[in-house]
């Protein structure tokens, strides 16, 4: 599907300048602030470690100890998308961007349904790819969250010139359904989140 | 939100759990009108057919589509034969029919009333009898006028199409009406008179009926603050089912309200992505109008306007968090059910308000707490006289997913208390659909 | 019958029959049986017969018997005469490709002058023009043949034709008008090259141009049975020669070329562009001066918008090429006007950086300008100013990171042309001067005080600096030893005294700078960055920070450049001593020794090259031996601590185990007694009676013991240190790893030590009283332990003992009370260890894991039927111990059997390690062999969603945490879920679509994990089972 570029020259960050929960998972935070260069010097099949001994599970400590699902795991899954009509993904474009992502908690002790608010900024205020571009991110999201979640995808305010009606197209369960069985939407949308790590 | 101070009163058992559920999303259920069944709208391009009695499928019908199935409608007042009518994505329409052969085995579900059996002939299978061709886009729901005379579709083109069944499968549109400005949501028919509703994307709720053989728009609701997902009719001569069949001991005022509820004949119920349910009555007219009605012959109206002024009768508490994407109304007990996306279902009923009660959860309260989307002449008779309350309050009613239908139907299966006991069926998400009771 | 008549009648029925009368006419010519002239006047009949057929074939006979008949037979005059004749017939349509043949084979047979080929050329000229007249296309090729002979060998004689014919040019190229054969058009190309590259053709410039490029751009498929093998590259290639041959077709080229260029066709765009660069290459600088600027208004495109990756590396190319063939000319006017619409074009896109087009202006401009010096020196002229410039008055950091990443790109671009102080550059030895020289100071200023100002947290901008100032410090002859001493001292601060932010990646890229640094200037490394080093490290710590790890990390990183190897063990060994000396904490101690140890390894090879007197043996090893081994005052605490004493044992092995036999038996006499004056029978394991703390030098000695090569000369004879080893490691109170230790040092003597003829002796020792080692009822943990250690020695060098002693093992599995141990030994056999390698001197048989995979797994999987219920897990558990070691190709071919035993290992509770060996066998069966999981994937499907969730439970939702003590752990859950993402995208549609939207909503439950990790995998898996069911709603 031909797209005529909106937006021919956006500006691009750097990744390493995003925010991203991999660079914690890279470094494991020591205590005394190593890198852990220096554990590779014991092989991971040292001779010291007794298999009679050794337990028989590979669970680790810290097994339930709870992650919680939060604004930056959304982001994560997220920012991977790729625009529509450049090669670059929406964390690099500040379409996404941390500070616009909210989870709401349930509201009653009774309920188990938390939301998630997810407000996107097109790389500029005409861009007629919005809406596509706000359904791959709940298409995205409803495909990887747990149902508990809801998803409320929207255009941040005063960044588009038609962003209430894109809002209320994207709020609109129905038309969202309808849209995933359309063939040419859906596949723009796959090639959209085939980057996704 | 904190729970209210008077906890609601009775509350919802599940009784059962359809099976087997689709294992992909159900969007809305219709009850049979005379046997004991309900069909299932799913997206996987079927209905299922279950029975009401044992809780089972017993048909399955695919094929007609090649898109989700949206809505389904069950033809009223047929003998012998079931006519079913779907509206799908693919922007088509279909119909179905199915002959009740006459072989009555029977009910041994010890609810006696043998001639409405379940156990269908699993041999003979619903029929695609003829597919409606016309919307341009996805259909959003239909539904057969209680005479069956008529079926109302409407879709995402925004218009409503009427077409009448001249015989057996040969459909003729009798009207386009493409007043609203948004994708129609939803039709609904009056109970006794051709006046159609149709609520839309447009927040808007409109109201049409036939003027010398065509079909215009004759009033419009202008009130929900967003997209109005249902609209349903207020079940006929309900006065003398609910709450107001008792008529001893009412202060003047309170008959006279009864009284002008009598004559602006069924009310209407909406539900909206502002996350209300409200209410709406129509101004009644002259008596000879109020004639009319009884005779159902609407030549006399042509001296009047045929304009209708409909206003807000009440909002209802508000109990939802999000999106409420379905209401109905009990034709026996005159109780409203309410569910959406935040995965409830509550129930409410109508009572005279205490004047001394200044409960948290009346109607008034909520106009007011509603000032600016509420309309003007809704606060012209507050304080109503009666109030909405909670009865029955249900999280999670389809474990964390959205619920996207609900409505009452007939207690069919052995465990029934009375003739006239009624279930709450919803339709989910998660491709289930459940029964509940009411204790 | 005549030979022509013959000929005529085999011609069609056995064309080699025809030929064999062909070749005896030719024998009779040549043994002058039959004359020249009666031979034609034979043919005459035939030749003048009204039916074409015969005329054709009677050419061809002709042609045939020439080709027949040998060298020097004809005469000149003969020939001429011929030559005359065969043109006198190019009149008659037929057989023209025979008459072509012929006078081929005339040639051939002695050398024209130069009008003979002329009256040919014209004679083909006037009777076949156009040359497609021909139906035939083997017609064609014959004629071309000839045409394409006579240009290569009458050069002269044709160019002479062209120039004193006006015209004769037009009708020579139209002659080949509408070729469409791809065989005869490499003819055609090849024939019409000549006059393009030799001829002067200035006037016909546009036709010869013409006549090749109609063909552009090639689109040729070959057909499958293409006996001609030509390929569309074979034709791309040949008119790409043409199209770039002369420079007098450029006028035409390029207009034509940028014209292609709008094409929506990728491949042609990728012809256009590869054709323009060799054009640039061929047609020489006078030419390109004239479209030097025109070819850039077109190229840049291809790079600003990316299209394909591929085009713009292409157009990049060409642009490098133009710069090229202008710079032959030196730093000329041309060279000039030609960069500057191109610096200055790349000046306005720096000016929004960071953006595509910014991006898009580094790429062009380092790609130019890596070009020549000269090119480079106008560049940095022409773009840097501005640069500069545009980073002082830039608003934000992200458009300073953007302009960097420029300056960068040039600076590399500098190194490349001008050198590293290592290395010459593409200038050579004397480069004019470097331009970057006027910017040296100021790219030095900005770049130092960004990466020193800047907030940690501009983490890409501060990166840019530090490559940058990087690429400074190696720039050839560019910056002072005190300006790079400046910049080594900016980076070890950042080592040192930033604190951490996020990845590190700028303490990481600092540490790796300084190592490049100190490969180009080792000397201003060791002079500015060591003493800051150091300075960091106390001789004794305060216990409470830690702070030294990151430096000695960063210190011991520097070991990897060969030239300051030295010198960095050598500070880190003295910083050693000293702490040792001031009685330092342990922890200090140890990272000491790690540092040491990782230093060394960083130059292990060094370390092999000198075996003979390693200086480290000295001034490292003997120390620490004799620190351990010490027991009165003088022992260091630290030498109490196990880890302390492994890394003492490492660092030893390390460097003992290069060095030759005689070096070593100094070692080995005293593996045990470490130097000390102590007796042997004092020491462990000969004295069992000894306090366990005495026990630990064990840990040093194992290291040492490995090291030795297996000629050695052991301290003890070998059957006594087998047996105390025996029961020195069954003491109940020896530390984990003492014990370990002294096991190992079993293992290593069965694999090194025990000479292969006294394998069986020795195993028969254990075996028979006292020790009895296998004796079912003296099983006991400790035992077992000794067993496996023993097996694991002789497995490795593939003993035929095994056979016998496996089955003993496997019957072990079903001892009611350690049959679980038994089994959890199994996989201590395959699994690799870090004392029993080559680098050791141990025996390392290639085969030694199919042995074992052969003797154990079909055995295990029999006996696992034969044995009674609550036993099978215990073979179960054997068996994932035995795969989990070996690569699949060992067990590919037996595994579909034991897909039955796989399956059931995932329904065991609590024994995750073997489910999760378990999953990832199914892994590779998945990938190597998915066609044997195909009958089992129901059932695997759902084993894997079971184990895909903390507890199994059927509950579709379940929020939070993990309930129940005995759930599946993470590890387990998301490799569970990782092999199931395999099985839609390994096994067929069919067979995998009815479990999709189970899978797909059993799935959402993991999506809900309460790891991280597991969910993760979850989203991937879940997504290749959705598209997969988007893929089936498509059709």
């Amino acid at each position: 599907m031909e797209l005529d570029k909106d937006n021919a020259n956006p500006t691009i960050l750097n990744p390493s300048d995003l925010p991203s929960r991999r660079r914690e998972l890279a470094v494991k935070k020591r205590e005394d602030g190593g890198t852990g260069l220096f554990d590779e010097l014991i092989p991971a099949y040292t001779y010291l470690n007794d298999p009679f001994d050794g337990p028989v599970s590979s669970s680790d400590s810290d097994d339930d100890s709870v992650e919680d699902i939060d604004e930056q795991e959304i982001y994560d899954l997220i920012s991977s998308i790729s625009d529509p009509e450049h090669p670059l993904s929406l964390g690099s474009l500040a379409v996404v961007n941390l500070p616009d992502i909210h989870i709401q908690p349930p509201t009653n002790p009774l309920s188990s349904i938390s939301t998630v608010v997810v407000e996107i900024t097109p790389t500029i205020t005409h861009c007629s790819l919005a809406t596509v571009i706000g359904l791959g991110v709940r298409v995205r999201l409803e495909q990887a969250l747990p149902p508990r979640f809801r998803v409320d995808v929207r255009v941040k305010k005063g960044t588009h010139s038609t962003d209430d009606q894109v809002n209320k197209q994207l709020g609109d369960k129905e038309r969202v359904a309808a849209a995933l069985e359309n063939g040419t939407l859906m596949g723009v949308i796959r090639r959209m989140l085939a980057t996704c790590e | 939100m904190a729970p209210p101070p008077d906890a609601p009163s009775s509350t919802l058992r599940p009784l059962a759990t359809l099976s087997p559920p689709s294992n992909s999303r159900a969007w809305q259920s219709a009850p049979h009108p005379s046997l004991p069944l309900v069909a299932t709208a799913c997206s996987d391009k079927t209905v299922r057919v279950y029975s009401l009695t044992s809780f089972t499928l017993v048909h399955s019908i695919s094929g007609g589509h090649k898109r989700s199935i949206r809505s389904v409608s069950w033809k009223p007042g047929l003998k012998g034969q079931s006519v079913l009518a779907t509206g799908s994505f693919d922007a088509s329409a279909g119909i179905w029919r199915r002959h009740e052969g006459g072989e009555q085995e029977h009910d041994f579900t010890g609810a006696g009333r043998d001639e409405e059996d379940d156990e269908e002939a699993e041999d003979e299978d619903y029929q695609f009898s003829c597919i409606l061709d016309g919307h341009e886009s996805e259909i959003k729901s239909l539904q057969w006028s209680p005479s069956g005379q008529y079926l109302a579709t409407c879709s995402r083109d925004k218009s409503v199409w009427i077409w009448e069944e001249l015989e057996d499968d040969n459909f003729e549109t009798v009207a386009v009406l493409q007043e609203h400005d948004g994708d129609v949501k939803c039709v609904a028919w009056h109970p006794e008179e051709d006046l159609l509703a149709s609520a839309s994307y447009d927040d808007t709720v409109r109201l049409y009926r036939e003027d010398q053989d065509d079909w215009v728009q004759v009033g419009v609701i202008e009130g929900h603050g967003e997209t109005v997902w249902w609209v349903e009719f207020e079940g006929s001569g309900m006065a003398q089912k609910d709450f107001r069949s008792r008529r001893d001991g009412l202060t003047e005022e309170q008959s006279q309200h009864v009284e002008l509820l009598e004559r602006s004949g069924p009310r209407l119920a909406t539900c909206s992505d502002d996350k209300t349910v409200r209410l709406w009555r129509r101004t009644p007219k002259e008596r000879s109008e109020q004639d009319s009605r009884s005779t159902g012959i609407p030549s006399v109206l042509r001296s009047f306007s045929i304009d209708e002024e409909w206003l807000e009768d009440a909002i209802l508490p508000q109990q939802h968090e999000r999106t409420v994407y379905s209401v109905s109304w009990s034709r026996k007990t005159g109780m409203i059910v309410s569910t959406g996306s935040d995965g409830r279902i509550i129930v409410y009923k109508e009572r005279w308000r205490d004047p001394a009660s200044n409960s948290v959860k009346t109607s008034v309260q909520n106009s007011e707490a509603m000032e600016g989307v509420g309309n003007s002449e809704a606060k012209a008779h507050t304080p109503s006289l009666t109030e909405w309350v909670v009865v029955a309050e249900l999280f999670s009613a389809h474990d964390v997913f959205e619920v996207n239908h609900v409505c009452w139907a007939p207690r069919k299966d052995k465990g029934r208390r009375d003739d006239d006991e009624e279930v709450i069926v919803s339709t989910g998400d998660d491709g289930v659909v459940r029964v509940w009771v009411l204790d | 019958m005549s030979n022509i008549q013959q000929y005529l009648l085999d011609y069609d029925r056995n064309k080699r029959e025809a030929s064999a009368t062909a070749e005896k006419t030719a024998t009779r010519l040549t043994a002058k049986e039959l004359k020249l002239l009666s031979l034609i006047e034979e043919l005459d009949e035939y030749l003048n017969s009204d039916d074409g057929a015969t005329r054709g074939k009677t050419m061809s006979y002709l042609a045939e018997v020439l080709s027949f008949i040998p060298q020097k037979v004809l005469s000149i005059q003969q020939r001429n005469l011929l030559c005359d004749f065969l043109l006198s017939r190019l009149d008659d349509s037929e057989g023209v490709g025979f008459c072509a043949r012929a006078l081929m084979a005339l040639e051939e047979r002695g050398k024209w002058d130069d009008n003979q080929v002329t009256k040919i050329i014209e004679a083909l000229l006037n009777n076949t023009h156009p040359l497609q007249q021909y139906r035939l296309q083997s017609e064609r090729y014959s004629v071309l043949r000839l045409i394409d002979a006579l240009m290569a060998k009458y050069r002269h004689a044709l160019q002479a034709l062209h120039d004193s014919t006006p015209g004769f040019m037009t009708r020579f190229i139209s002659y080949f008008d509408g070729e469409k054969d791809p065989r005869n058009l490499m003819m055609v190309f090849s024939i019409l090259r000549v006059p393009m590259t030799e001829w002067n053709i200035g006037a016909d410039a546009q036709e010869l141009f013409d006549a090749v490029f109609n063909y552009f751009p090639i689109t040729f498929r070959p057909p499958p049975d293409d006996i001609y093998g030509i390929t569309a590259q074979d034709l791309k290639d040949r008119l790409r020669e043409c199209v770039s041959s002369t420079a007098d077709f450029a006028p035409y080229a390029f207009p034509a070329l940028l014209d292609k260029l709008d094409s929506t066709s990728m491949n042609t765009k990728r012809d256009v562009l590869t054709t323009i660069t060799s054009c640039v290459a061929e047609y020489g600088p006078r030419t390109i001066t004239l479209y030097s600027i025109t070819l850039w208004d077109t190229l840049k495109f291809e790079i600003l918008n990316v299209q394909e990756e591929d085009l713009a590396v292409e157009a990049l190319n060409g642009l490098a090429a133009i710069a090229r063939t202008l710079s032959q000319q030196g730093a000329n006017g041309p060279l000039q006007s030609y960069l500057r619409p191109i610096t200055k074009e790349c000046n306005e896109h720096l000016e929004d950086a960071p953006t595509k087009q910014s991006a898009a202006a580094a790429r062009i401009l380092r790609t130019v300008a890596a070009v020549s010096p000269e090119v480079t020196n106008i560049v940095s002229a022409n773009v840097l100013p501005n640069l500069f410039l545009l980073f002082q008055n830039a608003d934000t950091m992200s458009k300073r990171r953007g302009l960097l990443e420029v300056l960068v790109q040039l600076i590399k671009a500098n190194v490349d042309l001008f050198g590293s102080w290592r290395a010459l550059g593409l200038a050579g030895e004397a480069p004019p001067k470097n331009a970057l020289v006027e910017f040296r100071d100021q790219a030095l200023e900005i770049m130092s005080d960004g990466l020193n100002s800047a907030p940690v947290n501009e983490v890409s901008f501060r990166l840019a600096c530090l490559d940058g100032l990087l690429q400074l410090c190696k720039t050839r002859e560019l910056l002072s030893d005190q300006a790079i001493g400046d910049i080594i001292q900016l980076f070890h601060s950042i080592v040192i005294h930033e604190d951490s932010y996020g990845k590190d990646e700028v303490k990481e890229a600092a540490i790796n700078g300084l190592v490049d640094i100190a490969h180009q200037k080792p000397q201003v490394v060791v002079d500015k960055a060591f003493p800051a080093f150091l300075a960091e490290l106390p001789d004794k710590d305060d216990e409470t920070s830690k702070g030294y790890i990151t430096v000695l990390e960063a210190f011991a990183k520097l070991a990897s450049e060969d030239k300051i190897f030295d010198t960095v063990v050598l500070r880190l060994k003295n910083k050693f001593s000293s702490a040792v000396k001031q009685d330092a904490s342990s922890p200090y101690i140890v990272a000491l020794l790690s540092a040491l140890l990782y230093a060394l390894n960083q130059g292990s090879e060094r370390l092999q090259k000198d075996p003979e007197s390693s200086p480290y043996y000295h001034d490292i090893v003997l120390p620490l031996l004799s620190r351990t081994a010490t027991s009165d005052a003088s022992h260091p605490k630290a030498f109490d601590n196990e880890p302390t004493l492994d890394l003492v044992g490492r660092i030893c092995n390390l460097i003992i185990r290069s060095q030759t036999l005689e070096h070593q038996n100094n070692v080995a006499s005293e593996l045990y007694t470490l130097f000390s004056e102590k007796p042997q029978t004092d020491a462990p394991p000969l004295n069992a009676t000894l306090a366990p703390e005495a026990g630990k030098t064990m840990i040093v000695s194992t290291h040492l013991l490995a090291s030795l090569r297996k000629e050695a000369t052991l301290p003890v004879e070998l059957q006594l240190l087998i047996s105390s080893l025996v029961e020195y490691s069954q003491q109940p109170e020896l530390s984990v790893p003492v014990r370990s230790a002294s096991l190992s040092q079993l293992s290593l003597l069965f694999n090194k030590f025990v000479p292969t003829p006294a394998v069986r002796s020795q195993i028969d020792f254990l075996l028979n009283t006292p020790i009895e080692l296998f004796a079912l009822e003296k099983l006991d943990p400790p035992r077992i332990r000794v067993v496996f250690a023993v097996l694991k020695g002789i497995v490795l060098r593939n003993s035929p003992l095994l056979s016998s002693l496996y089955p003993k093992l496997l019957s072990f599995l079903s001892h009611p009370q350690y049959g679980t141990v038994v089994a959890h030994g199994f996989a201590t056999l395959l699994q690799p260890d870090d004392l029993l390698i080559k680098a050791n001197h141990c025996q390392i048989s290639g085969l030694h894991r199919q042995k074992t995979f052969a003797l154990l797994v079909p055995s295990i999987a029999e006996s696992h039927r034969s044995a009674s219920l609550d036993a099978r897990p215990n073979y179960l558990i054997a068996l994932s111990g035995v795969l989990k070691w070996l690569p699949f190709d060992i067990i590919v071919e037996e595994v579909g059997q034991l897909i039955p035993l796989l399956l059931q290992s995932l329904d065991l509770k609590g024994e995750d390690l073997v489910k999760e060996a378990a999953i990832s066998t199914f892994i590779s069966i998945l990938q190597e062999r998915p066609k044997l999981a195909e009958e089992h994937a129901g059932s695997l499907v759902n084993r894997l969603i079971d184990n895909s969730t903390p507890s199994s439970s059927k509950h579709p939702i379940q929020v939070g945490a993990a309930t129940g003590s005995i759930s599946t752990p993470p590890r387990v859950r998301s490799t569970a879920i990782k092999c199931l993402a395999l099985v839609p995208e390994k096994l067929k549609r069919e067979v995998v679509l009815k479990y999709r939207r189970h899978v797909v909503t059993k799935l959402s439950v993991a999506l809900d994990d309460p790891k991280r990790e597991v969910r993760s995998a979850a989203v991937k898996c879940r997504r290749i089972w959705l598209d997969f069911e988007n893929d089936d709603d498509d059709d």
